[in-house]
C-alpha cells in the first residue's frame, strides 16, 4: 500500500501544529491520524513505534515522526514527515520572534498564557487515558508508568536513568530467566 | 560564514546527544546559546519559553528557530532570518534521521530477539509515565501545583483543565479551539 507523499505531509503537518506544549503533544493527533483516520497502522505498532522513540536521544517529537514516517514510507516517508513537523513551530516561532521583547509588557498575553497553561496540560495527559486501556498495562507493570512519572516529576530523575535501568533489569530477566527455552 | 557553522553544530549536537528527553535537551540548549555563545539574552530565553509554552513545537525546536531568527535578523532582514531559522531546525532534525536508521538496522539485523522482546516488554508501560511526567512538570511550571498560587487561580486553572478534557474528548472540539477558548478564559478571568 503506497502513502502518497502529499497525504504523508498533510499529517505531520497537522500534527506539527497540534503539537502544542511538548514534544509528547504529538502522540495524541499523530495517533488519531495514522491508526485511526488513515488506518496506515495499527494501534499494535503504533505502540511499538512509541516505544522505541521514548529511548532514543534527542527531540522526541522529531524522533517519532522520524521513525513513524520510515514505517510508514520508507525514507521518503521519514525526511517528509520531519519536515512536517518541523514547518509548524518553524512558522509561528517566526511570527512571533519580532515581538518576543514586547512581550513582558503585555497583561493581557500574561493573562492569555495563565488560561492556556491548564487547556496544554490537560491536552498532553488526553492520550494516557487511552493508553491506560491498552492489555499493555497490567497489575504487574503498573508501577513501571507511576513510579517513572513520581521520580521524574518529584524527583527530578533523568529519565534516562530510568530508561536504563528498566534495561538492565530486562538483560538481567532474560539472560537469568530464559523465557523462550 | 562561521556563524552558520557554529550554528549548525550546535543544533546537531543538542538534536545528538540530548539524552533525556526535553528537559536534557533544553540544559544543553541553554549551555549553547547562552552560556557558550551568548547567541540570546537570558531574559530573552525566558520570554521565548513563556510565549512558547502555547506555540507547537518543543522548547528546543522553538529556540532553534528564535536563534536562528535573531543572531542574523540584523544583517539579513527578515526573509534571510527565516531562512537561517528553517537552518536550525533542520540541523536540529537531523539526527532524528539517525537515530531513525540505527533503530531500523537493528530490527533488520538482531542478533537478540528475545532479548530485545524483554526490553521492548518492561520499556512499552514507561510511554504513558513519561508523558505524565512532563504534563505534571509543565504544570510545576505554571505554578499550578505551588502552595503560593492563590486559590482563584488553581480553581479557574482546575476549571480549565477539566473543560478541555471534556471538551476534546466527549464533544470533538479541535484542540487548537479549545486552546484558544481557554486562552481567552484566561484573559477574562485570571
Amino acid at each position: 500500500m503506497r502513502i502518497s507523499s502529499f497525504d504523508l505531509l498533510k499529517v505531520f503537518l497537522h500534527t506539527g501544529l497540534t503539537a502544542i506544549g511538548s514534544s509528547y503533544a504529538a502522540i495524541e493527533p499523530l495517533r488519531r491520524y495514522v491508526v485511526e483516520e488513515k488506518g496506515w497502522m495499527d494501534a499494535d505498532t503504533f505502540g511499538q513505534c512509541l516505544t522505541l522513540t521514548q529511548a532514543m536521544p534527542g527531540i522526541f517529537g522529531l524522533n517519532l515522526a522520524s521513525y513513524v514516517g520510515h514505517r510508514l514510507a520508507g525514507w521518503r516517508g521519514s525526511v517528509l514527515a520531519v519536515l512536517g513537523m518541523l514547518a509548524a513551530p518553524l512558522a509561528l516561532v517566526a511570527a512571533v520572534s519580532p515581538f518576543v521583547g514586547d512581550l513582558r509588557s503585555s497583561a493581557w498575553l500574561a493573562s492569555f498564557l495563565k488560561g492556556t497553561a491548564p487547556a496544554i496540560v490537560a491536552l498532553i495527559l488526553l492520550p494516557v487515558l487511552g493508553m491506560l486501556n491498552k492489555e499493555t498495562l497490567s497489575l504487574s507493570t503498573i508501577w513501571i508508568p507511576v513510579g517513572a512519572a513520581l521520580a521524574i516529576a518529584l524527583m527530578g530523575i533523568s529519565p534516562t536513568y530510568i530508561i536504563a535501568g528498566l534495561v538492565f533489569l530486562a538483560l538481567l530477566y532474560a539472560l537469568l530467566m530464559h523465557p523462550d527455552e | 560564514m562561521l556563524l552558520y557553522l557554529f550554528l549548525f553544530l550546535s543544533f546537531v549536537q543538542i538534536g545528538l546527544f540530548s539524552v533525556g528527553g526535553d528537559a536534557s535537551a533544553q540544559a544543553l540548549l541553554e549551555h549553547e546559546v547562552l552560556t557558550l555563545h551568548h547567541w540570546l539574552s537570558p531574559e530573552a530565553c525566558t520570554d521565548l519559553m513563556t510565549l512558547g509554552a502555547c506555540l507547537p513545537g518543543s522548547t528546543a525546536q522553538q529556540m532553534a528557530v528564535f536563534t536562528g531568527y535573531s543572531t542574523t535578523v540584523q544583517q539579513l532582514g527578515f526573509g534571510g532570518a527565516l531562512a537561517t531559522a528553517a537552518f536550525c531546525s533542520l540541523a536540529l532534525a537531523l539526527p532524528a534521521l539517525a537515530w531513525t536508521g540505527i533503530a531500523v538496522r537493528w530490527a533488520e539485523c538482531n542478533p537478540y530477539p528475545m532479548t530485545t522482546r524483554c526490553i521492548m516488554t518492561l520499556l512499552r508501560p514507561l510511554v504513558p509515565g513519561l508523558v505524565v511526567a512532563a504534563a505534571l512538570l509543565m504544570a510545576k511550571e505554571a505554578g499550578l501545583l505551588a502552595d503560593a498560587t492563590d486559590a482563584w487561580h488553581k480553581g479557574v486553572s482546575a476549571f480549565l483543565f477539566l473543560a478541555t478534557v471534556v471538551g476534546v474528548r466527549v464533544y470533538r472540539f479541535n484542540p487548537l479551539f479549545m486552546l484558544l477558548l481557554c486562552g481567552v478564559a484566561g484573559c477574562l478571568l485570571l
